[in-house]
């Protein structure tokens, strides 16, 4: 099938590049005006992000799961989105568009380099109901992971000690919880999924070990963080690192093999 | 001795470190097992020529690799131990939690002041109103203030000396109970599965029969201890369709089947129930029927015979009487063009509308003779006939019965239960202290201390405001 509107992806990603253009403006020259624009570029290139989906998902019947340019679309979309949930409600967090854009500029990079702009159809195995609770809640908990990791650069570079620094280490850790129950019910989802499809519920390909060393890894961080009393630049440290596992998880693996051990 | 030795065993599982470094070491182990190739799945010769080249990373991934680690006794370990210790936790935060029967219990001793306002008569149930506003229960203290505070105290409201305590999230320490607990359970349905869950595979062809028993099924895992009795239903594929977009992209896998005798449709993702054993369909190919003859005309293969060729990818069978290795490719759609023989067999996912096999007949490891053989049409391949008559299709099919799987599902709804609970309500308790010198707003949260802050700051805000 052909890959329609794809110049509304290109103007969502021209206007993320901008967006983070502006961000670098506001940062280095300390042009608060920048930031302000910048935001605003960032919720234009969401919408037009948005439409593209809209667009994809009517002429394909489905949303945008299949293949690595799929994922990487819909990733990126709950990203934003959290972030800006984020930015919403606490204005004074703008600034992690700073990182968040370049970031979504890599992953949508990323899609693109691996993976076919053609529209297919669902095929077999991604017919099932799971299907929309373990993709959903798959990207939950990656924009939460990624937010989390945003708002912890944010907390690197704020220098001194002051309320506002305290506030993000407490929303660093909430968002590690979001997205740590997010993956229990993406990997409770894809257990079941997958007992229906290959008759067996875990099968330790690579993407299911990935998938729970970082749920183990940010479980630990939620331990330190919570029960240990870790806290400031080391959870901010930890919340960056697990990202990296994230990245492997969901960007890597198909870099080096099938996503799921799939047979049909 | 032996009871020192309890003792301490009991103080390492009790620790939250100890927790923290089999977590951590279980991570590291899957990280390690991760990065190393895994060598269970490589077919032998694969892992010979591995072995050769490699031998360090060879060794390593036999020991390491995520197919060895899932089964070692070092996992398994960890896991116990992990078990183990999250149950005595488990066990400590219930009585704990039970000991302290209110978190207003210690507020004195570890509340920090946010800030003051300016005393006036009518602060007190502007106050309650605010904190009723904000989701507080915030309850009025006189006399009994006395365990909160050293200061003087008088029992009426509105008057300097009248405290107003309240609390928020007291019940969330439950949240993170009732989480380990659904991890407790999740791990019992883990092991439930590796003792009791049963699985096994068979293959059929289009107008075949077979029978659901422990004979007909390989790669047969099953648990040591516990004789499960197969249903023995009798299984017939009646047909198998793929559906095509565009001629390419699968839409649709579906198998007709008699169970029975009773006609069942199994699909992807809608596997069939067989008296509790899930029968799921996994994989198909091609089935050619193939006469050969030799050069006096005896029939020497007479059979339906199942090959892995789809995708352009080459089968072989062999005819042990005869001394014969017929190595197949296919052709589904097969047509001729200008650059050759293409037709489709590069493709994983074709209707055989033409189908053509490309077949190399080897004797004794030597090839005799190849070439093109269409359907219903005799070729000869040096001295030996060939017929290819008929084409059907065939189904690998996996049986699988898994006990653990109600108790996993049950456990991970627990543990999000429980996480979702932790972190909706955390302990936060409330002290306001009215005295003549200004209203004192005092609190403590278990958690999340920055964003308390800005609660109180609202909470102050207001009620100097309103």
């Amino acid at each position: 099938m052909s890959s329609p509107g794809l110049l509304l992806f290109w103007l969502a990603v021209s206007v993320y590049a901008l967006s983070f253009i502006f961000y670098l403006v506001s940062l280095v020259f300390k042009k608060e005006r920048a930031g302000v624009f910048a935001f605003y570029l960032i919720g234009s290139a969401f919408v037009i992000q948005t439409i593209y989906i809209a667009q994809r998902w009517i002429v394909s019947g489905h949303p945008p799961v299949v293949g690595r340019f799929e994922n990487s679309l819909w990733g990126t979309w709950f990203v934003v989105l959290i972030a800006l949930i984020l930015f919403f409600r606490r204005k004074g967090l703008r600034s992690i568009g700073a990182v968040i854009s370049p970031f979504v500029l890599l992953m949508l990079g990323n899609g693109l380099v691996g993976g076919d702009l053609a529209i297919e159809p669902l095929s077999p195995p991604f017919k099932s109901g799971w299907l929309w609770v373990h993709v959903i809640f798959a990207w939950l908990a990656y924009g939460s992971y990624t937010v989390s990791a945003g708002l912890a650069a944010v907390y690197l570079f704020k220098r001194g000690e002051s309320t506002a620094k305290i506030v993000l280490e407490d929303l660093i850790v909430k968002f590690i919880a979001l997205g740590f129950i997010s993956h229990i019910v993406m990997v409770g989802s894809g257990a079941v999924w997958a007992y229906g499809l290959w008759g067996r519920y875990w099968g330790w390909d690579p993407l299911e070990t990935w998938s729970l060393i970082s749920w183990l890894i940010y479980g630990l961080i939620l331990h330190l963080r919570l029960t240990i009393g870790w806290k400031g630049k080391r959870i901010a440290w930890l919340a960056i690192l697990s990202l990296v596992g994230i990245i492997i998880l969901f960007w890597g693996i198909g870099f080096v093999s099938k996503l799921h051990t799939g047979l049909l | 001795m032996r009871k020192d030795f309890f003792k301490i065993v009991f103080r390492i599982l009790i620790s939250r470190k100890f927790a923290v470094y089999l977590m951590l070491l279980i991570a590291a182990l899957l990280l390690t097992g991760a990065m190393l190739p895994d060598v269970s799945t490589l077919p032998a010769i694969e892992q010979w020529r591995f072995k050769n080249r490699k031998p360090l990373v060879y060794a390593l991934s036999s020991a390491l690799g995520i197919g060895a680690l899932k089964d070692s006794y070092l996992f398994l370990s960890l896991f116990i131990f992990l078990f183990l210790s999250i149950s005595v936790c488990t066990i400590k935060r219930i009585i704990y939690h039970r000991k302290s029967a209110d978190s207003l219990d210690n507020i004195s001793r570890i509340s920090h002041c946010y800030g003051s306002i300016p005393f006036d008569n009518l602060a007190a149930q502007r106050v309650m109103n605010i904190l009723r506003r904000k989701g507080w229960k915030p309850r009025r203290s006189g006399i009994a203030s006395s365990r909160y505070l050293s200061g003087p105290v008088t029992t009426e409201n509105e008057s300097p000396g009248l405290i107003i305590m309240g609390n928020k999230g007291y019940a969330g320490d439950w949240g993170s109970i009732i989480f380990h607990v659904g991890m407790l359970v999740t791990v019992i349905g883990v092991v439930v599965s590796m003792m009791l869950g049963f699985s096994g595979a068979f293959t059929l062809t289009e107008g075949f029969e077979s029978q659901l028993s422990r004979g007909n099924l390989f790669g047969v895992r099953e648990p040591e201890r516990f004789d499960l009795t197969l249903p023995g239903t009798m299984l017939e594929l009646k047909k198998f369709e793929m559906a095509l977009r565009d001629d390419v992209h699968p839409v649709d896998f579906i198998c007709y089947m008699l169970l029975d005798g009773k006609e069942e449709v199994v699909k992807i993702n809608k596997p069939v129930d067989i008296r509790g054993f899930t029968l799921t369909p996994q994989k198909y190919g091609f089935t050619p029927k193939f006469l050969i003859k030799d050069g006096n005309g005896n029939i020497i293969l007479d059979a339906y015979v199942n090959l892995e060729v789809r995708g352009g990818a080459e089968d072989s069978f062999e005819i042990p009487g005869a001394n014969l290795v017929i190595s197949a490719r296919f052709y589904p759609d097969f047509k001729l063009s200008g650059a050759g023989f293409m037709g489709q067999a590069e493709k994983l996912y074709a209707i055989a509308r033409n189908p053509v096999f490309y077949i190399k007949v080897f004797n004794k490891d030597k090839m005799i003779a190849g070439g093109f053989l269409p359907k219903d049409k005799p070729i000869d391949f040096g001295k030996y006939t060939i017929i290819f008559n008929d084409l059907r299709h065939w189904v690998y099919f996996r049986v699988s019965m898994d006990s653990g799987m109600p108790l996993l599902i049950a456990g991970l709804i627990t543990g999000v239960v429980g996480l979702v609970w932790r972190f909706y309500f955390y302990d936060r308790a409330i002290w306001i202290r009215m005295m003549p010198e200004g209203i004192e707003f005092n609190g403590r949260s278990k958690y999340f201390p920055g964003l308390f802050k800005e609660d109180m700051e609202k909470i102050i805000g207001a009620a100097r405001n309103e």
